[in-house]
């Protein structure tokens, strides 16, 4: 108990006021509120007081390594003692921004760009700490924050102050890195770890509103049930729930009437294509509006978070999707588009897929500019089009109990033992629905060749786009050498005309006398491209699963 | 299967009340429950009113789904809720909603007809029999087709029961006919066809786990996992027949002879043959994949080229034209000679791409 012994000697946290200095700053602004934090959080707060660097290399060496985490969490101990209340297992978000300035940077410039930085966010709640060391010789530097959560850090984030600094990064650094940490304190401040936090779509998604889907199973089962009832046709129909805590929680969905009941083969593309352009229609949105009315009143989630559709092989990257979701996007920013696979899906494995476009996307999007001049400019690539959010299954209690009723794995325990073949033939053991055996079918040529198919598809498609852009880029060639023509003439005209003492003519009347061509749209194109991408993953996935079949069925076959 | 009903003697189907010139018939009638309607109905008891203690711990609501053409299946495929309230002596169903709800199920799914009620518990009272009558009447229910009433029991210390029911009317007087009728239990099953295998397996793989989520995961995490239980039930098989040779277990001509039935299934091929196949088939699947991997390698070439900002030369625009050029002859090949396009299109210099915006 060494540790109680300690808590006579920290007399270096003011005990008792609210407001704490938890960074290089020391204003009235730039102070941290303990009143707004929980207990957990205030008091590794007044722990990090004692933050300091342990080497002198912090600005490359491991994270871990560079600060006196030890004393840190004597510290925190110390204080957990004291007030006595004991300590939540919690954990925190790290930001760790490693960087190499400019040699020609102002750094006193930096400076106020950081404290303003600092300032906001330190009002918007949940920063628990700021450090930054000093460049060193090859001007290398390490700034650290910590946040009660990684939404705190996002909210934080978001102010003008944080996005004038941001926006700045590129001109007055020459690298930077960003590592994101979890630091896990546990119960009573026993044990402490910090992990790399792994946010993998982090980048694409940092505008979103939330990081992950969870898909109740009513509605994985349902959009199952429509899609795989309407295949081939395609299906749509909207997803309701709501987003909390950076989770989009769907709970409930229903389809869009399909336009005619008596689709016949020969009208099949018809209404796919009727289906697909469903969610945008006027008569579905007020169904859609009256039917979360409904839904309302018998206590389902009316919040419409996005819509649904059905793929066959991961065609669904076109015109109709991302007009969709832009649709829904505008409308309410936390919706997500669910991609039902009904091909891939009868192969056993549940292919259930959430997109949303990013906010670059969206923005040219609005702007309905896709010149390469605007491309080039935004950065906007084919692969920044949407980006795709993990999705998980979520059980409710009830269905959890109902599901251990269903067949499962076959018991563990000794089994009766059948009395004749008959008995065998009459009780068979029914397949365990997960794992499924259906995985261990062979026949997976039909989805390889379909998936060709499309990709063959998708070469015609992207060869007709790059036939009208060479046929926009001779026009316009042709066009202005038509100018440059006339323009040589003009000027000679006007040579001539300054010899003779007359007024020049005009230069630029070349403007009203010829029409630039209009530059085709690349957006077509960035989508084919996100489609062949798309298909080259699938294939990849399909041939990965069907050789380790392949060995496994030669192996068993034809034992060496 | 999950919804295995006791064995009971299932008789003919009761008369309903006879309507001049109608005549219903009286096969026995069999219910198919998909499971997407199950699913619903348990999120719907979930999703009850927990507010007001008064109210009952039951929730109500609407079947729908198909009847085969004579009228002895039917198939609920979907359901909803419906408000309802229960007091000491009355009960008050929302039928303008039931209405409304109904109105706009069947817009979305035209071939679907109402076909009864579902209530979360098991219990069959006095308002089940009046809202049975509801169901079952010529406005508002599925008359001249009975009303199937299924009870699912929600109680969460025992095991989820269903039951489902039909009804005849049966009354001391015409003036009681209203809340009463007799309810015969009729024989129901889930069903549950290959398309939705995939989806309860999602769901399925969640049970185990404590805080009831899953992850999807890969084709190949999921093969995996196939395989390893595959194997892991060959090895159960195997030492249960090892186990009969060292005379420990008692052996059962039953399974071996299925056993062995099952063993003869095995297809006699030779060695070579199969060597052969395998190498050439293994070849096309993976000459697929590399060419699918080269076309897509050619077409991000093709879109980088399209916006890279080339300054050799004059004029940009000239420039951009013959980057597509290369892309496009690149594509145009189908991958199969598309490396020398690519080849050459990387010739061109193109401008790294620069790293994005920090995250925070």
């Amino acid at each position: 108990m060494t540790v109680a012994s300690l808590s006579s000697s920290g007399a270096s946290t003011p005990q008792h006021s609210r407001l704490l200095i938890q960074s290089p700053y020391s204003d009235a602004d730039h102070l941290l509120d303990l009143d707004t934090l929980d207990r957990e959080n205030a008091l590794l707060a007044r722990a990090l007081t004692v933050m300091q660097h342990t080497r002198e290399d912090y600005a490359t060496a491991l994270y871990e390594d560079s600060f006196n985490w030890d004393d840190i969490f004597a510290e925190l101990k110390r204080l957990v003692m004291e007030e006595g209340q004991g300590f939540k297992q919690t954990s925190f978000y790290v930001v760790a921004f490693r960087s190499q300035i400019k040699a020609e940077t102002d750094t006193s410039h930096l400076g106020a760009l950081d404290k303003a930085a600092h300032a906001e966010a330190v009002a918007s709640g949940g920063f628990l700490k700021y450090w930054f060391g000093r460049p060193n010789a090859d001007r290398r530097n390490l700034a650290t924050c910590l946040w009660r959560s990684r939404e705190d850090a996002i909210a934080g984030g978001r102010g003008p102050a944080h996005r004038k600094a941001a926006g700045s990064t590129r001109s007055l650094y020459s690298h930077w890195k960003i590592d994101q940490h979890r630091l896990t304190i546990g119960e009573n401040a026993e044990s402490w770890e910090i992990s790399q936090a792994i946010f993998n779509m982090a980048d694409a998604l940092k505008d979103a509103p939330f990081q992950a889907v969870q898909v109740d199973a009513l509605v994985a089962v349902k959009i199952n049930k429509h899609c795989s009832s309407a295949f081939p046709t395609t299906a749509t129909g909207a997803i309701v729930g709501m987003d909390q805590n950076g989770v989009l929680e769907i709970t409930n969905s229903f389809g869009f009437p399909s336009t005619d009941g008596t689709s016949s083969d020969s009208h099949q593309n018809d209404a796919s294509a009727a289906a697909a352009a469903a969610p945008r229609q006027k008569a579905n949105q007020t169904y859609q509006s009256e039917m979360i009315r409904h839904l309302k009143e018998v206590n389902v989630d009316a919040n419409n978070v996005g819509w649904y559709t059905s793929a066959t092989l991961g065609n669904f990257v076109n015109m109709n999707f991302i007009e969709n979701q832009v649709h829904y996007q505008t409308a309410n920013n936390a919706t997500v588009a669910l991609v039902y696979d009904a091909s891939k899906s009868s192969q056993g494995n549940l292919a259930l897929r959430a997109f949303r476009l990013t906010a670059s996307f969206m923005t040219a999007f609005k702007e309905g500019k896709f010149t390469t001049d605007i491309l080039q400019k935004s950065k906007l690539s084919y692969k920044d089009i949407f980006a795709e959010l993990p999705v998980t299954i979520h059980n409710s209690h009830l269905l959890t109990s109902f599901l251990h009723q269903i067949p499962g794995l076959p018991s563990e325990e000794d089994i009766e033992p059948p009395v004749s073949s008959a008995d065998l033939e009459r009780d068979q053991v029914q397949a365990p629905l997960h794992p499924s055996i259906d995985m261990l079918d062979l026949a997976i040529d039909p989805f390889l060749e379909k998936t060709c198919d499309l990709l063959l598809e998708s070469i015609e498609l992207h060869y007709t786009d790059l036939n009208n852009f060479q046929f926009y880029q001779r026009q316009l060639g042709r066009e202005q050498t038509k100018i440059s023509q006339w323009q040589a003439k003009r000027k000679a005209e006007n040579a001539q005309r300054a010899v003779a003492k007359q007024a020049p003519l005009p230069e630029d009347e070349w403007q009203r006398l010829f029409k630039l061509p209009q530059e085709p749209s690349r957006l077509e194109g960035m989508l084919n491209a996100k489609q062949v991408e798309q298909y080259s993953k699938q294939v990849d996935g399909f041939t990965a699963g069907i050789s380790a079949r392949m060995f496994a069925v030669r192996e068993n076959l034809a034992p060496q | 299967m999950a919804a295995v009903t006791e064995r009971f003697m299932h008789l003919s189907r009761p008369l309903g009340p006879q309507q001049a010139g109608l005549q219903s018939s009286i096969a026995p009638l069999g219910v198919n429950i998909q499971p997407q309607a199950i699913l619903s109905i348990l999120d719907h008891a979930t999703r009850r009113d927990v507010r007001d203690a008064s109210q009952p711990s039951r929730v109500i609501g609407a079947l729908v789904g198909t009847r085969s053409e004579d009228g002895t299946e039917v198939e609920v495929r979907s359901c909803f809720g419906i408000p309802h309230t229960e007091e000491e002596d009355q009960v008050e169903v929302d039928v303008e909603y039931q209405k409304n709800m109904l109105a706009l199920t069947l817009k979305a799914n035209p071939r679907e007809a109402l076909l009864g009620w579902y209530t979360t518990s098991l219990e069959l009272n006095s308002f089940s029999a009046l809202i049975q009558n509801f169901f079952g009447s010529p406005d508002t229910g599925t008359f001249p087709h009975p009303a199937i009433h299924l009870t699912v029991s929600t109680d969460p210390s025992t095991a989820i029961e269903t039951r489902c029911y039909i009804s005849a009317p049966v009354a001391v007087n015409s003036e009681r006919a209203a809340e009463s009728c007799l309810f015969m239990q009729v024989p129901h099953k889930m069903l549950y066809g290959d398309a939705e295998r995939s989806a309860l397996g999602a769901i399925s793989a969640a049970k185990d786990n404590e805080n009831r989520n899953a992850p999807l995961v890969s084709d190949i995490e999921a093969l995996g996992a196939s395989i390893e239980q595959t194997i892991g039930l060959l090895d159960r098989v195997s030492e249960w027949v090892n186990g009969v040779l060292d005379e420990d277990e008692e052996p059962n001509a039953a399974l071996a002879q299925f056993l062995m039935s099952t063993l003869s299934l095995a297809p006699k091929v030779d060695p070579e043959q199969i060597e052969h196949d395998f190498n050439n088939h293994i070849q096309d699947v993976l000459m697929v994949g590399y060419l699918a991997n080269t076309i897509r390698t050619q077409i991000d070439l093709s879109q980088r080229l399209a916006t890279a900002n080339i300054q050799i030369g004059e004029k940009e625009g000239e420039n951009k034209n013959e980057g597509d050029k290369d892309g496009q002859r690149g594509g145009g090949k189908r991958g199969g000679r598309g490396g020398r396009g690519g080849g050459r299109g990387g010739g061109q210099q193109r401008e790294p791409r620069e790293p994005r915006e920090p995250a925070e």
